[in-house]
């Protein structure tokens, strides 16, 4: 062998050694367009990153690349308002969305995707929040700032643990940023008392207004403190759910009085400091053209605004004049209302006309419009005698060109979503005050609302107060708040914790009022277990220690 | 000098001959001169070389080659694809004439594996080999079209009849739950995987994918061998769990230069229409559905409402498929121009391909060129150097649907679904009496504007080094480097760009790929025992870059949006730009050893490490071995003449899989924005996905047993292979439970086991003198299980672009592919009901749908659990398998003089497809969506109590069932090509050598009882491949080609 070869043969081992030095550094993976967890929550801005990131899930086009619109984009909406007096899906269009239908007749069931992923969606906030509750507290900032970051954090897993608890029931406690992935579920109680902690933390820590206008303050909290008490108290008096036998959702742990004791300071509170006021007219509540304006009521928003991120709400797959939606700013007209809702109203309550109107006309050249706040607001047609073309129009979305020039698409809308307003205090600190024994006190805040939906006319105050009036105080109460949150998202859980949703079931009216309305599946379908939806199916087969809620 | 061994021989064939030229240390003292033939003529191109040294030549076009040999004693090896190898010794005349036979002696033919070359004889593994001239009667864009019916073992399947559609290939079935279930590719060396994101693509309106390999010239290529069994794949590690594809393009050879020319045109037309319904009865299902719609209803009676329906004479009444689609055009060049000197030799080619889609305005255009060097630098030292860049182009707007409302439908679909009276007028949407939504798919193929380029380069170099003899130095090292810009504008007046007033969409994605690898190869021969040596190391990192943008609100439209995108009013999509990167070290090694050439043993041993996985899971090892016993090399068959060869093989060995996107093992954030009080969009941070610091490698455990046979003097060739393959750690998207505040996690979870049959039978039936009938046949059986699914109950199969989304599940105990829903049970009678108070109810003991009032007409299904109620959670079971029982093809060849006739015939039996796309025309895709004539005239009707079709306004129609389960079995004329080869003689005096016509016939007859355009799909989803939405049918092809040597 010649030394050449001796050379070549040591350079060619070198050679195939080369490299398993460098091999640690090549296999370690360094990302580039993200950062890891680890490398984020270190400074001032990573904080307020954080935080907007748990404000997201608000109206999160999807989760981590799943579902499509869980919250009050969309789904959240189906969740909050299908299924009773209000509103109803119409067959006929919602026969491509049988997730969707299935939602609003009662024939869901475990695998319906939509309950999956606003279930998914909520936990994805909780982490989200409990993130910033773990790692912001030892970024080095401003101290008061910080205070105020993670005080909002703890109201966003307030939030999402008692629209767990009002939709599921009692549901794994998820309080860290490393959760247990087959923890059972906690209880009613828990969900409830965890909720109601982190509220209480954030009505401490949190100044009167944020500094972010249309973000979450003290009264927010303190508003939900109100809302959970009246929550647990109405249900534990009303028995809601005893006849399931199951304990995990029972409020038999719940001590009434005080329950609503506590509503009641809560609201005061609200009622004399806040600085909240009733927004008039009425329906500048609901428009985008005055949404800046709309804030001196509405104390909890989930924020839209235009841009290529989705910042909107597919107003059009919700309730809305239907028809037209790409020319005159109607809707798919898949949710329409019931005329139990309307019948609530007395014709010379503002509040009925400016909730309700027929179909909205294709033409944008002939349709006539008016124009709020430099917005062109296309006019729906009139509601017919028959009540058949009826639709609801709280909420109405300006020319679809012009919403396409700034950037929301003509099938979504800028309207920011009102969650909790100062008028459903008003209503919550009514019942709190009856519940307390003063019924009189409860019936002047009925006339604040009732003023401001007859545009100040005592005259008419007094035609619809006595209308309205009705000796079963909580009966009135409950016709009061679907008039003034006709749609809202609240009906359906005031039906259920007053216990009354099986019977205002039964006496809807089942003739069709529209050609595809549908009541009588709705009839047929709900049973006392469908107060609570069922857990989804993926999620029993990923955690064997769930339990599903009684008859799924 | 020491004696070479057979297997150096081997290397050395492959890394060089016919090209290598080395100069002999000694000089050379004898010229030895002769002529090659075969049973034709002379052949050129045949190696010569003289036995134990380096020192080769080839023939020339005459078959003459001259060379010196070092003394009289010398053995001359002659070798050439496609024919035995042949050893001579130089005899007292100095002149050494041969008779190649072709493919006489195929147990030599030289077969390239994973980072060498081998005898056929010598393999212990499974390989399919087939060859370019085979691949090449295919006229398709890709050459993985090509390989369709000529392997046992490898199922082809194109997605759909698009031009550089995405094309799958599975190996010995599907063994992964994730996108990464095709092979790898080897190409000249260069190992690479298929990632269908290097072409960009919006996604806005198409769900179908692009073969990025298309942009590989099939004509550059010489051979492709398939290797399946572990212990052929297991040197590629990691990389090789789904089978390995080895391509090799051709070579120079020296002193010949050739300069080739090929050229075909070909015309395509659908090979099936759909009959939808004309003017007058769409009028009629109009006005069936809504007798008030004043557009397509009369009021004849005066007052003011519609009571008739309205006559449709004298309108157009449009036939969009015959208006939409087109005999489609293809031209394919192609110039190869090879040659060399003794040291250099060199090969280049440049191509170009322009094949029209059916659709008008769609086509697929491919440029090509390469280079490929191999020079003898000294007579230790060869380097050689290729270079193969191309690119190509997809021309035209989306073909099928989206995944989101206004984009629904794509044009395949339009085509049938559009309505063919009362059509705006060009360019007017906003006539349209059913919405500005829909308007004539012509003016959306006339006005929208799509245009897809995909730039590849691959530039690699190599270099051997002699070190002593039987022991070379390889080293390798390259780059493959992707470009690929998709841009898209859809105008105001097309139903996509209406809403938005124009939409205009731009992607990018940039890729760049590259590797080193470095082997010591040391072979030897002591006696009885023949041995090679291999071991190595490599180096591979990918970097990945993509942008992608929408705009919306364009003012000017006389100029395509997207070229001035900064005339967006506003970003439906702000910039965003991914970068993403991954690498892989390994180190291998292979020992194969032969005893007296009778029993053979490979035994491979790799240590893979991949980025992707978490910090301690990186590596894994990943041995093999096999063994092969030639039973006829043993003394007592040498008496016998009917075997020439039979040979035992069994092998077992492990392979893994990396294909998943990198960083699933670390915990992410996401960017998630949230309005601010401005109204515009701020920016937040938030967590993506949890650590999963144990995700480690998928692994596939493969057992083959083989015997391969040839008898008659090779007239008979016989392989058979039996295999299990156990895939475990599978990983996956898996679902998690949400209280972890996370939707999915990369996991490894579970097993999934393919075990089959694969057989291929390669006969010359007739001989004679101016006669030969040739045939091959192959046929596969895979059955494919999974046997686990970890803790994971079942894993679901979603699609987009369909109100049926949820299409599947992926359960434990049945195979990969199945789809999930109803069992059809007929339509609901009037017999099933009371009429009470007007309505229809249910008779006690029919079954009732939960959350439907069932009606008559409607879709009627079984009540699996007996509840008396169908519901989905306990009414769905499996009810289709993509999964063929069989698979195969059957070739026939025929020559007759100077004709050849070539005839493959190719099937798939017993898989079914799920024909999702039938609801859109059967009246459950929305009121305006026309229906086939079959449908309408069929459809139940009180009159037509038939339980074959639903109502026109029956219910049931999005609901997953075994109603739109077919069987997709076909049987296929795919290629039928007849050539005449013109006389090399006769055009010897125009300095000719070699000039080929033919006629090529695809997809010429397809036996199926499948009713959508063509039974051959292949979803984007790998768990549920057989599932159709209306996709691009395929074209019957005609091509008439032209084929000169100079």
């Amino acid at each position: 062998m010649k030394p050449s070869s001796i050379k070549y043969i040591c350079l060619s081992v070198i050679l195939l050694a080369a490299g398993l030095a460098g091999c640690k550094k090549l296999l370690t993976e360094k990302p580039s367009s993200f950062l890891t967890t680890d490398q984020f929550y270190k400074t001032s801005s990573d904080a307020e990153l954080a935080i907007t990131g748990v404000y997201e899930i608000l109206n999160a086009v999807d989760v981590q690349g799943n579902g499509n619109q869980p919250m009050w984009g969309a789904t959240m909406q189906y969740l909050t308002t299908m299924g009773c007096d209000e509103q109803i899906g119409d067959v006929t269009f919602l026969a491509g969305q049988p997730n969707f239908l299935s939602l609003c007749n009662y024939t869901y069931t475990s695998e319906n995707t939509l309950l999956w992923y606003t279930y998914a969606a909520l936990y994805a906030g909780i982490n989200r929040a409990n993130f910033v509750i773990e790692r912001v507290p030892s970024i080095d900032m401003d101290t008061t700032r910080r205070g105020q970051i993670v005080a909002e954090a703890r109201f966003f897993r307030g939030l999402y643990y008692s629209y767990l608890g009002w939709l599921w029931g009692g549901v794994p406690l998820a309080d860290s940023s490393v959760v247990n992935p087959t923890a059972p579920r906690a209880s009613m109680q828990q969900i409830m008392q965890h909720a109601m902690a982190d509220f209480s933390y954030a009505y401490n820590r949190l100044p009167a207004r944020n500094k972010f206008d249309g973000r979450v303050n003290k009264y927010t909290a303190e508003g939900f403190l109100a809302k959970l008490n009246l929550y647990i108290a109405s249900c534990k008096e009303n028995n809601v759910g005893q006849s399931l036998s199951f304990p995990l959702n029972s409020f038999d742990w719940v001590d009434a009085p005080s329950a609503y004791q506590q509503a009641l300071q809560y609201c005061k509170d609200i009622y004399t400091n806040s600085g909240y006021t009733l927004l008039k007219p009425f329906n500048y509540l609901f428009l985008a053209a005055t949404k800046a304006t709309a804030r001196s009521e509405h104390m909890m928003i989930v924020q839209t605004g235009p841009g290529g991120n989705q910042e909107n709400i597919v107003y059009s797959y919700l309730a809305g004049p239907a028809g037209a939606y790409n020319t005159t700013g109607g809707t798919y007209g898949w949710v329409r209302p019931v005329r139990e809702g309307y019948n609530r109203f007395n014709s010379i309550d503002g509040r009925r006309s400016l909730s309700f109107s027929g179909a909205m006309p294709t033409s944008a050249t002939t349709t006539p419009f008016e124009t709020i706040g430099g917005y062109k607001y296309f006019i729906p047609s009139a509601i017919v005698t028959n009540l058949s073309n009826m639709s609801i129009c709280k909420w109405r979305l300006d020319n679809p060109v012009d919403r396409i020039n700034r950037g929301v698409p003509n099938w979504a809308g800028d309207i920011d979503w009102g969650v909790l307003r100062y008028g459903d205090v008003l209503l919550m600190f009514a019942e709190a005050k009856y519940k307390t024994g003063d019924e009189t006190g409860a019936r002047a805040l009925f006339s604040e609302l009732r003023t401001r939906a007859v545009a100040g006319d005592l005259t008419k105050l007094n035609t619809i107060t006595t209308a309205y009036r009705k000796t079963d105080f909580m009966q009135e109460l409950l016709d009061e708040r679907s008039r003034e949150l006709l749609g809202e998202g609240w009906r359906r859980f005031d039906l259920i914790r007053t216990g009354k949703l099986k019977s205002v079931l039964a006496a809807m009216d089942n003739s069709a009022m529209f050609p595809r309305e549908d009541v009588k599946t709705i009839q047929s379908n709900f049973a006392d277990n469908k107060i609570w939806y069922p857990l989804p199916s993926r999620e029993i087969s990923t955690n064997s220690n769930l339990v599903q809620n009684p008859g799924f | 000098m020491p004696r070479l061994s057979f297997f150096s021989f081997i290397l050395l064939f492959y890394l060089w001959s016919p090209t290598a030229r080395a100069q002999s240390p000694v000089t050379p003292e004898v010229i030895v001169r002769g002529t090659v033939k075969d049973s034709k003529g002379p052949v050129r191109g045949v190696s010569v070389q003289a036995k134990g040294s380096p020192i080769t030549t080839s023939t020339d076009t005459g078959g003459n080659y001259t060379i010196k040999v070092p003394s009289m004693r010398s053995t001359l090896v002659f070798s050439a694809i496609g024919y035995g190898a042949v050893e001579q010794p130089v005899t007292s005349s100095r002149v050494v004439n041969v008779l190649l036979s072709e493919r006489a002696t195929s147990l030599n033919d030289i077969v390239v594996v994973g980072y060498g070359t081998q005898k056929k004889g010598d393999l212990t593994g499974s390989v399919s080999s087939i060859k370019g001239a085979d691949l090449q009667q295919s006229k398709a864009i890709s050459f993985m079209e090509g390989m369709q019916g000529r392997a046992a073992g490898v199922q082809v399947t194109s997605t759909s009849g698009e031009p550089g559609a995405a094309v799958s290939i599975n190996i010995r079935g599907a063994n992964s739950f994730n996108s990464g279930t095709q092979p790898l590719y080897v190409i000249d060396g260069v190992q690479m995987d298929v990632n269908n994101g290097e072409v960009a693509s919006s996604g806005f309106g198409s769900t179908s994918l692009s073969n990025p390999l298309a942009s590989i010239n099939p004509a550059d290529i010489a051979s492709i061998e398939v290797l399946k069994d572990a212990s052929a794949t297991a040197i590629f590690g990691s990389r090789g769990a789904n089978g390995v594809v080895i391509v090799t393009t051709k070579s120079g050879s020296a002193n010949i230069s050739s300069l080739e020319v090929n050229s075909f045109v070909g015309i395509g037309r659908a090979n099936k229409k759909f009959h939808m319904l004309g003017g007058q009865d769409y009028a009629d299902y109009r006005y069936f559905t809504n007798p008030l719609d004043a557009s397509f209803a009369v009021d004849t009676n005066g007052d003011g409402k519609p009571d008739k329906v309205r006559d449709m004479t004298g309108l157009p009444s449009h036939d969009w498929q015959k208006e939409g689609m087109r005999d489609a055009l293809s031209q394919n060049y192609n110039v190869n121009y090879s040659g060399g000197n003794a040291r250099t030799t060199f090969a280049t080619s440049a191509g170009y391909m322009n094949q029209q889609g059916l659709i008008k305005n769609n086509s697929y255009e491919r440029y090509n060129l390469s280079l490929k060097i191999n020079h003898t630098a000294t007579n230790r030292l060869k380097i050689g150097t290729s270079i193969n860049a191309s690119q190509a182009i997809g021309h035209g707007p989306a073909s099928n649907g989206g995944n989101s409302v206004p984009n629904y439908n794509g044009l395949v679909q339009y085509f049938l679904l559009s309505k063919p009276v009362l059509v705006p007028d060009a360019g007017d949407l906003s006539q349209d009496p059913d919405g500005a939504s829909f308007g004539s798919p012509i003016d959306f193929l006339n006005f929208s504007y799509k245009q897809s380029p995909f730039f590849r380069l691959i530039a690699d170099l190599t270099a051997d080094y002699r070190i002593i003899n039987g022991l070379n130095l390889n080293v390798r090292g390259g780059g493959i480097l992707t470009t690929s810009k998709n841009k898209e504008f859809y105008p105001s007046n097309t139903s996509w760009g209406f809403a938005g007033n124009g939409v205009a969409i731009l992607n990018t994605s940039n890729t760049s790929n590259w590797y080193q690898t470095s082997t010591l190869t040391f072979t030897r021969r002591i006696k009885d025992h023949a041995f090679t040596l291999l071991g190595g190391f490599e180096l591979n990192g990918y970097t990945g870059e993509t942008f992608s943008m929408q705009g919306q609100g364009f003012d000017i439209q006389s100029i395509n949006a997207v070229d001035n995108i900064a005339t967006a009013k506003i970003l439906s999509q702000i910039p965003t730009t991914n970068k993403y990167n991954y690498n892989r070290v390994s180190q291998f090694g292979r020992v194969n050893y032969s005893w007296k050439d009778r029993y053979l043993l490979t035994a491979t041993l790799r240590r893979d490490g991949s980025s992707k996985f978490g910090q301690d899971h990186k590596y894994a090892w990943f041995p093999s071995a096999a063994l092969a016993w030639r039973l006829s090399n043993e003394s007592f068959m040498l008496r016998q003449n009917v075997f020439s060869d039979i040979k035992l093989r069994g092998s077992f060995g492990v392979t893994g899989n990396d294909r998943i996107p990198p960083y699933q093992s670390l915990a992410t954030t996401a960017n998630t924005f949230y309005s601010g009080s401005s109204g515009s969009a701020t920016l937040g941070i938030s967590p993506n996905s949890f650590a999963n610091p144990g995700l480690k490698w998928e692994t596939t455990y493969q057992y083959d047993g083989g015997v391969d046979v040839t008898l008659l003097k090779d007239r008979v060739n016989f392989t058979a292979d039996l295999y299990l393959k156990q895939t475990k750690d599978l990983l996956i998207q898996a679902d998690v439970s949400g209280q972890t505040g996370y939707l999915k996690q990369w996991q490894n979870l579970g097993q999934v086991d393919n075990k089959g049959l694969e057989l291929a039978l390669n006969t010359i039936n007739l001989r004679l003198r101016n006669f030969t009938w040739s045939s091959n046949f192959n046929i596969s059986f895979n059955r494919n299980k999974v046997r686990s699914l970890g803790s994971v109950g079942y894993i679901p199969v979603n699609i987009t672009g369909s109100t049926i989304s949820a299409v599947g599940r992926v359960i434990k105990g049945q195979p990969i592919g199945t789809a999930y829903g109803y069992v059809f049970d007929g339509i609901y009678q009037l017999s099933d009901f009371d009429l009470v108070g007007g309505s229809y109810v249910l008779k006690k003991g029919v079954t009732s749908i939960l959350g439907r009032t069932a009606k008559p007409g409607d879709f009627k299904y079984k009540d699996l659990n007996g509840d008396g109620v169908v519901d989905n959670t306990h009414d769905y079971k499996i009810i289709s398998n993509s999964n063929p029982l069989h698979y195969g093809g059957f070739t026939n060849n025929f020559q007759y003089k100077n004709f050849e006739l070539n005839v493959l015939l190719q099937w798939s039996y017993g898989n079914d497809i799920l024909n999702i796309g039938r609801y859109r025309y059967e009246a459950g895709g929305g009121y305006f969506a026309n229906l086939t004539e079959d449908y309408w005239n069929n459809a139940w009707t009180p009159g037509n109590p038939t339980n074959k079709y639903a109502a026109v306004m029956g219910q049931g129609k999005t609901d997953i069932s075994s109603y739109y389960v077919e069987d997709g079995s076909y049987l296929r004329l795919k290629n039928v090509t007849l050539s005449y080869t013109l006389n090399p003689s006769f055009l010897k005096r125009a300095g000719i050598a070699g000039c080929r016509f033919y006629v090529t016939g695809e997809n010429l007859y397809t036996w199926t009882k499948y009713s959508g355009f063509d039974p051959e799909i292949a979803s984007y989803s790998p768990l549920l491949p057989g599932i159709d939405n209306i996709s691009y049918p395929r074209a019957r092809t005609y091509t008439l080609g032209l084929n000169v040597k100079f």
